[in-house]
């Protein structure tokens, strides 16, 4: 069959579009890899912080010319850190909160967007109170199959920092989305109206706790505190000071019923055996979660511990905990980043199927 | 029972004692082939890879996007140190094999998410999971009926 050169013609600029198309469409797919399904969102790749490189890497494909920016969107992407996006771009951590009124860094979520602009400054006042080593959250709670599973093969520095015979009530743990976008550029509609949900949420919830503040309880713990080693603070105390496990929502509860020596309680619980050391507990509120740090001052402690303070974390554990470990404890405990409480004796390899 | 007819169930119970003894041993030594050693796993969707290096002893494992930080952790047991101490300000990963399951867990500011890789089989340098179940801070628990892998690279 011989073809005539309009048909020639048509065919060679049809194949030009389609190809145009078609190469827009996978580049789109490349560049925006925050969506996905449920299975692909809980794949332990999107959890794992992004480096430096790699997100260098997200900002390319999204064409952005991290030389020039000047207000340039980025979309933020799963495994992506602010930390991260800050080697990445240069961009400080504070500037990056600043210029997104992020007030958390436990708040960047994958799919929003994140304004990069190397242009202007941060009020020396300014202070986001962030970890920007959190990776990107999801807004949208990834449920796949059961709403409640059983995780029966934990690692034994899991074991030892929760009591894991009900998985569904890890005290400072919570298995759904529902954090508030502190994001005011948002544009994705979609995420938007969840956002919207999740802040009138939240504003509710602030109005309950807004009585209650840092100074607040550190004021009540130092009155109720009978305990001469031990001094209360406001803040997160600094590299030095570890992060205590205790119950936030209960610490809540009991300071909106000026129930000082039952949060005084819970601290010297979880604090172990440094609550008879000279130790600062310090008091942190991040919206409606308090945080409680400790930090040891005394010098014969530091010295007993061979290298860090993660010894001095597995120092507090409690010897119930030490009986409790097996082949695999020597290592793990003294990594731990939190074993200060919360030891269990419960068999976790009971290996009943829950799987299916 | 004529001769052909024992000859073929004989065969037949002797390829199910194979195929069982087989799948027993995939699956009953996962444990035994992560201590020291560097895995690359390739995601639910195949175009991520994570890797992830088992301390000789202990719990600790360094996960990690880099697969030069993962060579590099597993050459003794101080650089694995080193590079657990490094990655620790994105959270401190710590494993469990048992069976044919393997669950890895990350703790970062007193929040731990789980993931537990179930009907794990090993053969050579490769393993692989049939589901898994997750527990993920913040964001959700569930269950993925999606096959992952994971190859020994050192």
């Amino acid at each position: 069959m011989k073809l005539s050169k309009k048909q020639l013609a048509a065919t060679f600029m049809t194949a030009i579009l389609a190809g145009s198309v078609m190469i827009g469409s996978v580049a789109t797919v490349e560049a925006d890899n925050a969506s996905g399904s449920p299975e692909e969102q809980a794949d332990i790749t999107n959890w794992i912080a992004n480096t430096p490189e790699q997100i260098s890497n997200n900002m390319a494909m999204q064409h952005i010319n991290t030389n020039n920016l000047n207000g340039t969107r980025y979309i933020i992407q799963w495994g992506d850190t602010l930390s991260g996006i800050s080697a990445a771009t240069g961009i400080s951590v504070a500037k990056l909160c600043y210029d997104n009124n992020i007030q958390n860094a436990n708040l960047i979520f994958a799919g929003d967007v994140l304004i990069l602009n190397r242009e202007g400054s941060v009020p020396a006042s300014y202070d986001p109170n962030v970890n920007p080593n959190v990776v990107a959250q999801t807004k949208i709670t990834i449920n796949n199959g059961p709403t409640t599973v059983n995780i029966t093969v934990q690692p034994q520095s899991v074991v030892k920092n929760y009591d894991n015979s009900d998985n569904s009530d890890h005290s400072t743990t919570i298995y759904k989305a529902g954090a508030v976008n502190s994001f005011n550029n948002n544009d994705n509609d979609n995420e938007q109206s969840a956002s919207q949900s999740s802040s009138t949420k939240s504003a509710k919830h602030q109005k309950h706790t807004s009585s209650v503040s840092a100074s607040d309880i550190v004021s009540g713990l130092n009155d109720a505190n009978n305990n001469d080693k031990l001094s209360f603070d406001e803040g997160d105390g600094g590299s030095d000071a570890d992060e205590l496990n205790v119950d936030s929502a209960a610490i809540l509860k009991d300071a909106k019923k000026n129930d000082y020596d039952a949060i005084l309680s819970e601290i010297e619980s979880a604090l172990g055996s440094k609550a008879k050391k000279d130790t600062t507990v310090y008091i942190e509120k991040d919206g409606n979660e308090i945080h409680v740090y400790a930090s040891v001052n005394d010098d014969a402690d530091s010295s007993n511990s061979s290298s860090t303070k993660d010894d001095e974390d597995s120092d507090s554990s409690s010897s119930s905990s030490e009986s409790g470990s097996s082949d695999d404890s020597s290592q793990s405990s003294s990594d731990d980043e939190d074993s200060h409480s919360q030891a269990t004796t419960s068999d976790q390899d009971t290996d009943t199927s829950d799987d299916e | 029972m004529q001769k052909k007819t024992k000859i073929i169930i004989s065969v037949l119970v002797a390829a199910m004692v194979v195929i069982g003894g087989f799948y027993l041993y995939a699956s009953r030594t996962v444990a035994k082939r992560l201590p020291g050693h560097v895995y690359e796993y390739t995601s639910v969707s195949g175009n991520q890879n994570a890797y992830m290096t088992f301390a000789t002893s202990g719990d600790q494992v360094v996960v990690t996007p880099d697969k030069d930080t993962a060579i590099k952790a597993s050459n003794s047991a101080s650089d694995f140190q080193q590079a657990y101490q490094d990655n620790a300000k994105d959270g401190k990963w710590n494993y469990k094999a048992q069976g044919n399951r393997l669950t890895l867990s990350k703790l970062q500011n007193g929040k731990v998410s789980m993931w537990q890789y179930n009907h794990m089989l090993a053969l050579g340098k490769k393993m692989r999971s049939g589901n898994f179940t997750y527990q993920i801070a913040n964001a959700g628990q569930g269950i993925d009926h999606k096959a992952t892998k994971f190859e020994q690279i050192r």
